[in-house]
């Protein structure tokens, strides 16, 4: 078996991150800092490391300001249910995923908003001028893919921090952190979506927010209740974490996110970031060589995640994808990954593409294998 | 093992912020204990730190170093808890 959808979800765990759950759940399992007692300190103990492990990878100051969230949409949702108000303009791009999508044209509806949207190339690329085009004094709030679920496209972060002043940035890091550098401060981010299941190589189901301090002042919670603090109180504390962490946490999923942040913390992103270069300029490299394949993106790994995206001339991406299943248990995504705004950006919509995405333990002889597979699907 | 009446309690907002001074604590070499917060004092935070009271002379050292995120910390008398820091 081959598994080539990490940016789905990665597969293979590393072994502290399933010992870490295994742990949570058989040796403390008890309510984060709900009780005084020791099994109940212990877990929140576990909490407090996992949200200081990760707060370290990303170069977060105070762990405070980093809330665990059930995922990367959860994370993005609260940032703009929470932060935009009626009449505010909103900037935002053609690369992003429905995560950032729908809720921005509901609220374009419902508050109402209103919604530039800078156009990338047709390989994905933002041009940073566009920004500076597109934000105004009005402007509230600017929404950056980070990469591309689709082609792994990387957005020019640092450039568009540049283009758009002050204003405030909520960065969807889903795709990219653990497995490229990130740090908040540099260059400056308000607000930092990410996903535990991902390269941060936790478990399904968990997530975080980073607020950058002073903005929660503005920020509103999606939800309110029980936090464990305050409990004389009927009314929402203000004080982070828990001003957006109500009710009780994920705290295996918080325990396998920190042994993955700690993981990562060991290992090194720039060096998984440079063995997926290799990996994808390998996968590139191949796929381009077969007559049928259309690929999509920059060709430069440098400027892209490990996500190739290629179709192949007269087949339906789902038929590629079966095949690639059935006959040589090759694990791909095919359709349109729930980002049709990047896909009409790269031509590709209805339609869709097939996505094959190595992940931190992808080998040379996977991708080698893969390769061959599509050429023999090719004919 | 010292009298309850050697203790002090230290208070804080948030578990979070209990974590935290836990850790910093015990970073010092101070030695603290997890325990359930006394009602008279607050229900902030349902978990407050046990320290011993000789002990309060290197925290409010490290306090004013570095000031702590806390309510408080708390000696019980025969009145009932004061703050002492």
């Amino acid at each position: 078996m081959i598994y080539l959808d990490n940016a789905a979800t990665t597969h293979s765990k590393p072994a502290a991150v399933i010992n870490a759950v295994t742990n949570y759940l058989t040796a403390v399992n008890a309510n984060p800092g709900r009780s005084g007692h020791l099994l109940s300190a212990s877990a929140a103990r576990i909490v407090f490391d996992a949200r200081e492990a990760l707060a370290k990878l990303l170069n977060i100051a105070d762990s405070r300001q980093l809330v665990f969230t059930k995922n990367a949409t959860e994370a993005i949702n609260i940032v703009l249910a929470g932060w935009l108000r009626p009449g505010d303009h909103v900037v935002t791009t053609s690369m992003e995923h429905n995560s950032t999508m729908r809720p921005l044209r509901y609220l374009e509806q419902a508050l109402p908003l209103e919604l530039t949207v800078v156009q990338a190339d047709a390989s994905g690329l933002l041009d940073p001028r566009a920004f500076s085009n597109a934000v105004s004094a009005d402007t509230r709030l600017v929404v950056v893919n980070h990469a591309s679920n689709v082609c792994g496209t990387i957005a020019p972060l640092a450039e568009v921090r540049k283009a758009i002043g002050d204003t405030p940035l909520l960065v969807d890091a889903a795709q990219t952190a653990g497995s490229l550098p990130i740090d908040v401060e540099d260059p400056a981010i308000d607000f930092l979506a990410v996903t535990g299941h991902k390269s941060l190589l936790g478990p399904q189901g968990i997530g975080a927010l980073y607020v950058r301090p002073g903005r929660e002042a503005e920020l509103k919670p999606l939800i309110r209740g029980g936090t464990g603090s305050r409990s004389e109180h009927e009314d929402q504390p203000a004080l982070l974490p828990d001003l957006f962490e109500s009710g009780t946490l994920n705290a295996p999923g918080i325990a396998g996110l920190g042994a993955g942040a700690n993981y990562l913390l060991e290992h090194g992103v720039e060096r998984i970031r440079e063995d997926e270069l290799a990996l994808t300029g390998q996968l590139i490299d191949g796929l381009a060589s077969i007559d049928r394949v259309q690929l999509y993106g920059d060709p430069d790994p440098q400027k892209r995640m490990p996500v190739v995206s290629f179709n192949l001339d007269g087949m339906e991406p789902s038929d590629v994808a079966l095949s690639l299943d059935r006959e040589y248990q090759i694990m791909v995504r095919a359709g349109l990954h729930c980002a049709p705004a990047a896909h009409k950006t790269l031509g590709t919509f209805p339609g869709g593409s097939v996505r094959m995405s190595p992940g931190h333990d992808s080998t040379a002889e996977e991708i080698e294998a893969a390769v061959r597979a599509v050429r023999e699907i090719a004919g | 093992m010292s009298d309850s009446s050697d203790k002090c309690v230290i208070v804080c907002e948030s578990v979070h912020d209990v974590m935290a001074l836990e850790r910093a604590l015990k970073d010092e070499g101070i030695s603290v204990e997890m325990v359930p917060t006394p009602r008279e004092l607050s229900s902030d935070c349902g978990m407050a730190l046990e320290v011993i009271q000789t002990e309060i002379g290197r925290i409010a050292e490290l306090h004013a170093q570095r000031p702590f995120k806390w309510r408080g910390l708390f000696a019980k008398g025969s009145e009932g808890f004061s703050k002492l820091l």
